[in-house]
């Protein structure tokens, strides 16, 4: 499913108009993001958890080249789903 | 920081924005997040923009050991669920971090500091303590038995660092040396009969006619010194009055200075032998340098062409020192310190001639102990280059360093010995003047130990290690 096909799907479940949902998820978004950059967990409780890691730098090899490469630090935003979610899908 | 948020305080921000109640918003981002679960169960794949893109993965089964009994089993297969972030979203979580860059590393890249700075402040401090001992006696042999005490001090890394520029002044000193044995070499075949004029003057302790005849002589020498080109035949003829001299001063003063010390009867017994193997050795070679360099002298002795090449290295030197002086100034200021006692005997004398006869002693007691050591610690093969920067220098300093040297050690002889000490064994490797060193502070008192052990020390100049000698205590005059 694509970002259109959710969108108008969501539209149609809550009695919104298209438009109006798209703003709505826009901004929900975008809320998100800024906690989470806040360093913030979010949690939604039957879905899953957002949180930022950070992962430390590390040195990787190619092993075709065999290349030392030196791979920065980054925080890398992760998902974790619950368990209700992970036993449905089981 | 590091809370944690729920669906309730996303919708109480959402609600805020968008003047919507709390119950529509909430009811919203359920939605919102159901929607995405029943998507994911549908069709597997749920990409919302500005968020990512949610996955049902199949995991397949797979074998694996049960760890406490080492029983094989089957995991079964299932789905996962995987989130990647939108890129847009990765970038703005990423932000702080976003500066840094993969580096491609290259094979020797060290990955820890090494200490290069420190290494470094120990290097300036080593230097510094040498050149305080410099500055406070003005004498070059001490600087040399200061150094190894100072390294014991110092930390190890501090230690290379003094080796090696202890290995310099070394350096600097044979090269000095060279160039006294070469001025020798050229006059050396009137040697032999000087010597002995030498002597009876000695006998007949006729001090002051002597000096004065030699005087003239110096003036002439001063000269060419201070012109730095001399023209070799004339530089020759001056030359070796002007070392007799020297010895036959060196001997008189340590005369007078025993004299002036002490009034025992042993001191004549002292002194005749001084003023022979002295002699001796002057003739045949000034310095009593290593076996190496005495062969070497002798060929020279047979060609002119040497003492070419050594003038043109003089020429060489002083640009070589100019050219020093200007890029390291700390360098040139100690290494000229230290060179310049070997220097000074050709034209200090001439200056003041009386005040400074006291000095003559000291000058040669360091071209004798530099010696050894040179044979010792220095490689025979030496950069023509070092030589030069250091030689130069110290002849254009001379006169200045003279005062201090002056002053410092007209002192020595103004003791008297008024008892013994204490009994001290000579150590392998050590000398008086490093004994001297030891329990006075100064190599300039080893006199009167040789005055105070007229039985132990028959020869001053080699005195073997394990001998008991006892320490004169000694009062000023």
């Amino acid at each position: 499913m694509n970002n259109k096909e959710f969108t108008s799907e969501l539209a149609e479940r809550l009695g919104y108009t298209i438009k109006d949902t798209s703003e709505l998820i826009g901004s929900l978004l975008s809320d998100m993001t800024q906690k989470l950059e806040e360093g913030n967990m979010i949690v939604i409780q039957g879905f899953g958890s957002f949180e930022v890691k950070k992962k430390t730098e590390r040195i990787s090899i190619n092993l075709t080249s065999k290349q030392r490469i030196l791979v920065p630090p980054k925080l890398v935003l992760s998902y974790k789903p619950s368990n209700t979610l992970k036993d449905k899908f089981k | 920081m590091n809370e944690r948020l729920t669906i309730q305080d996303l919708t109480d921000l959402l609600a805020a924005k968008h003047s919507m109640t709390k119950k529509d918003a909430e009811a919203f981002v359920k939605e919102f997040f159901l929607l995405i679960e029943q998507a994911l169960e549908s069709e597997k794949t749920v990409k919302i923009k500005g968020l990512g893109t949610f996955k049902l993965i199949d995991v397949d089964s797979r074998e694996s050991v049960k760890i406490n009994t080492g029983e094989r089993f089957q995991i079964k297969g299932y789905t996962k669920v995987s989130f990647s972030p939108d890129a847009n979203l990765r970038d703005t979580i990423n932000k702080p971090f976003a500066h840094f860059e993969t580096v491609v590393l290259n094979e020797n890249t060290i990955l820890e500091d090494t200490p290069v700075e420190e290494t470094e402040e120990e290097e300036e401090e080593a230097s510094e303590e040498i050149l305080v001992p410099i500055v406070e006696d003005n004498n070059k042999k001490e600087i040399q038995e200061n150094t190894p005490n100072l390294i014991i001090e110092e930390t190890p890394a501090a230690k290379e660092e003094d080796s090696s520029k202890e290995a310099n002044i070394i350096q600097e000193e044979q090269t000095a040396e060279q160039f006294v044995e070469a001025e020798v070499v050229v006059g050396e075949p009137i040697v032999t009969e000087t010597t002995i004029t030498e002597e009876t003057v000695e006998q007949q302790l006729k001090v002051q006619p002597l000096s004065e005849t030699n005087k003239e002589e110096k003036v002439e020498q001063k000269e060419f010194d201070n012109e730095e080109n001399p023209i070799i035949e004339q530089y020759q003829q001056p030359e070796q009055p002007v070392k007799e001299k020297e010895r036959i001063t060196a001997e008189q003063i340590t005369e007078q200075e025993l004299l002036k010390a002490n009034l025992k009867p042993e001191i004549p017994i002292v002194l005749p032998k001084e003023e022979n193997t002295i002699p001796v050795k002057l003739a045949q070679a000034v310095v009593p340098s290593s076996e190496k360099k005495t062969p070497a002298k002798e060929t020279k002795e047979k060609s002119p062409v040497p003492y070419l090449i050594v003038v043109i290295i003089l020429v060489l030197l002083l640009c070589g020192g100019v050219i020093l002086f200007i890029y390291y100034p700390d360098l040139f200021s100690s290494s000229s310190d230290k060179s310049t006692f070997d220097m000074p005997p050709v034209t200090t004398q001439s200056v003041q001639p009386e005040a400074q006869l006291s000095d003559t002693i000291e000058y040669k007691d360091t071209i004798k102990k530099v010696t050894p050591d040179i044979s010792k610690t220095v490689v025979t093969s030496q950069p023509v280059a070092k030589k030069e920067e250091v030689t130069t220098p110290a002849k254009t300093e001379n006169k200045a360093v003279q005062q201090p040297l002056a002053s410092t050690y007209s002192d020595s002889a103004s003791y008297k010995i008024i008892g013994t000490k204490t009994k001290y064994t000579i150590k392998e490797g050590e000398t008086l003047t490093r004994v001297s060193l030891r329990f006075y502070g100064t190599k300039a008192m080893w006199p009167y130990i040789v005055k105070h052990n007229p039985r132990v020390i028959k020869n001053p100049n080699n005195v073997p290690y394990g001998t008991t000698i006892q320490i004169p205590e000694l009062a000023k005059e």
